[in-house]
């Protein structure tokens, strides 16, 4: 257990160091958070598309981080001789692979629960109709969408000064202060109404769509997934032709309900590619839906389920592979 | 403590067929308390039968046993220390993050790996001011001495060193060599692999010469390097007069053309190391060229 807790911990630090992680990470939260100030023709639906473009970023992004992770640091492992060292080790192959795949899901939950903030602030910066004694009107919240835009820049700042004063890791740093600032800010905008004048302090509410939270969990467990998936991929293949299939995978598996349909083989398809249709939320929120906690169990089985299903599947091609 | 039998590797291609054969009929043994040379060309199979040791290959054919175990088996990995050919390091953690990890990856405690690790950092000749930075930062000698720190975290009974010395400077070599000179005296057991002759002459006491992935010669050092028809004495200042004396008392036994007799050099090593020890005492950054390093003994 010792041995899969070293391999996921430095798994987790080398994906959070990652360049491209973290600039997918940045240009994720910065494009979320634009998306309601630049949006046209909204047609009074102005929070629902800030929702669903957020949701859809976190989704699109989130898999690219899964591939550069889990994927990126095995494939890479494997091909210049780390894995075999560690292996070499008492460490058994299985463990190895576990504690990849544990280290990458960790980024990958890093990443969602920065980009889950992003999307409720950009929900809330969304237009939307306000009464107050002086106004009656669609109105965008400008003090959500400058917090949410400067939670990256102040998060980059810090990083930076960690960095530049007492050599802290510039990732690790960045991460962290993501992972901090989103919810501060979220408090913070409590005692702030959508025009942005202070409420009374025992008034405080943050005006967040809290129904996003499970939809972001459940987008987090289709992450899961994909680690899965792209961890078992790239004990065979480099990380681009996985990260091709994974998001082949991604597109296939919105249809995954229409192959169901279709016939037996097109059942036996639905059984293979991961159903997305069970971990997106998006359209049932716009219906006024939310998620029982039951249905949250049940995917959640689900997604355990998929991962060990791939996981076992990648545990069989590095059994016996030559390191 | 290590034994092969019969071991073959035949590398296949994308369509399975038979590509190259790497070794062929491999058999050896490693005795405890022995440093056992692999020597051979590049594309010998030094490399592939050492992975094949370790179980990082699966053989063809053939059998190992690592302490009377599968190599696969856990415990007798535990007893395992190994330095590949390429350090094969995460670049972007410290030296020091390295030796927590892989001490981690052998199940030692937190206590235990931060009693270990300055010590074995100071062995290696890592200062403490270089232990925290990131090994992307370092040369690939400096990357070496980490790699070969992480190979003896665990204080293993076998250490298996591939080519132990690639990428270091003389006095990282000479640093290495002590090294295992150190090791053999604690009764560890040694396999080095090499294709610097000079470098296993010195700390090795059996070799064995692979040549296109099958055993060519075999044997303890000094049997297979002694020549049995030649004599060599080594005496101390003589006059010029006493010189010509002793080669026409030799000319008497020995063809005159079979006498030599001229002045020893000294290793062109021993006398880098001497240099650098003179041009700067104290700026050498291990204590090599002064004091044999020594990796830290083990914890109870």
């Amino acid at each position: 257990m010792r041995a899969l807790l070293s391999v996921a911990r430095a798994t987790a630090l080398e994906g959070l160091q990652q360049p491209a992680v973290l600039l997918i990470t940045l240009s994720c939260a910065v494009l979320t958070a634009l998306q309601p100030i630049v949006q046209l023709h909204t047609f009074g639906d102005s929070g629902r598309l800030a929702r669903d473009c957020g949701l859809a970023f976190l989704l699109f992004f989130g898999i690219l981080v899964c591939a550069l992770t889990s994927g990126g640091t095995l494939a890479a492992d494997l091909h210049n001789g780390t894995a075999a060292l560690a292996v070499a080790k008492p460490v058994r192959r299985l463990s190895y692979l576990l504690g990849k795949y544990a280290g990458s899901c960790a980024v990958a939950v890093t990443f969602a629960w920065c980009a889950l903030w992003s999307v409720l602030l950009a929900e809330r910066t969304a237009e939307a109709y306000v009464e107050t004694a002086n106004m009656a009107g669609e109105i965008r919240d400008v003090l959500c969408g400058s917090l949410s835009l400067a939670v990256p820049a102040l998060a980059l700042g810090f990083a930076a000064l960690r960095n530049a004063c007492g050599a802290h890791r510039f990732g690790l740093s960045f991460f962290g202060a993501m992972s901090a600032l989103y919810p501060l800010a979220a408090i913070l905008l409590g005692w702030f109404a959508r025009d942005g004048s202070p409420v009374a302090f025992t008034a405080w509410n943050p005006l967040l769509d809290v129904r996003l939270f499970p939809a972001g969990a459940l987008l987090a467990l289709l992450l899961l997934i994909f680690c899965a998936i792209t961890t078992a991929l790239c004990v065979r293949l480099p990380v681009a032709p996985a990260a091709a299939l994974s998001f082949l995978l991604l597109f296939l598996g919105f249809l995954a309900d229409g192959f169901a349909q279709a016939g037996p083989v097109g059942a036996v398809a639905a059984c293979l590619i991961p159903n997305v249709q069970h971990f997106w939320l998006a359209d049932s929120m716009a219906a006024g839906a939310s998620l029982s906690p039951s249905l949250f169990a049940v995917t959640a089985l689900y997604a355990g389920a998929y991962a060990f299903f791939a996981l076992a599947l990648g545990y069989a091609g590095l059994r016996n592979r030559d390191l | 403590m290590l034994e092969a039998d019969g071991l073959r590797k035949v590398f296949r291609d994308f369509w399975n067929r038979p590509r190259t054969t790497a070794v062929d009929g491999v058999s050896l043994c490693a005795r405890p308390g022995e440093v056992l040379g692999l020597l051979g060309p590049n594309g010998s199979g030094k490399s592939t039968t050492i992975r094949m040791l370790l179980g990082l290959l699966r053989p063809t054919a053939g059998r190992v046993r690592l302490f009377g175990l599968s190599p696969d088996a856990s415990r007798a990995r535990a007893r395992l220390g190994y330095l590949p050919e390429l350090s094969n390091l995460h670049k972007f953690l410290t030296p020091w993050e390295t030796l927590e990890y892989y001490g981690g990856l052998f199940g030692l405690s937190a206590a235990e790996r931060r009693a270990r690790i300055p010590d074995l950092l100071d062995s290696v000749g890592i200062a403490r001011k270089d232990a925290h930075r990131a090994i992307a930062e370092f040369s690939k000698g400096m990357a070496r001495r980490v790699g070969l720190a992480q190979a003896l975290i665990n204080d293993p009974d076998l250490v298996v060193l591939d080519e132990p010395t690639s990428g270091l400077d003389p006095i990282g070599r000479h640093d290495v060599k002590e090294m295992i000179r150190h090791l053999r005296e604690q009764g560890k057991t040694i396999l080095l692999s090499s294709h610097l002759l000079g470098e296993v002459a010195d700390v090795c006491t059996r070799v064995i010469i692979l040549v296109s992935g099958r055993i060519h010669a075999e044997g303890e050092l000094s049997a297979l390097l002694q020549e049995d028809d030649r004599f060599r004495f080594t005496l101390g200042n003589l006059t010029p007069e006493a010189v010509d004396e002793i080669r026409a008392f030799l000319a008497r036994y020995a063809d005159a053309d079979g006498v030599r007799v001229d002045h020893p050099s000294v290793p062109l090593e021993d006398f880098f190391l001497q240099a650098v020890g003179r041009a700067a005492p104290s700026a050498s950054a291990p204590a090599s060229a002064a004091a044999p390093a020594a990796p830290p003994a083990a914890q109870p």
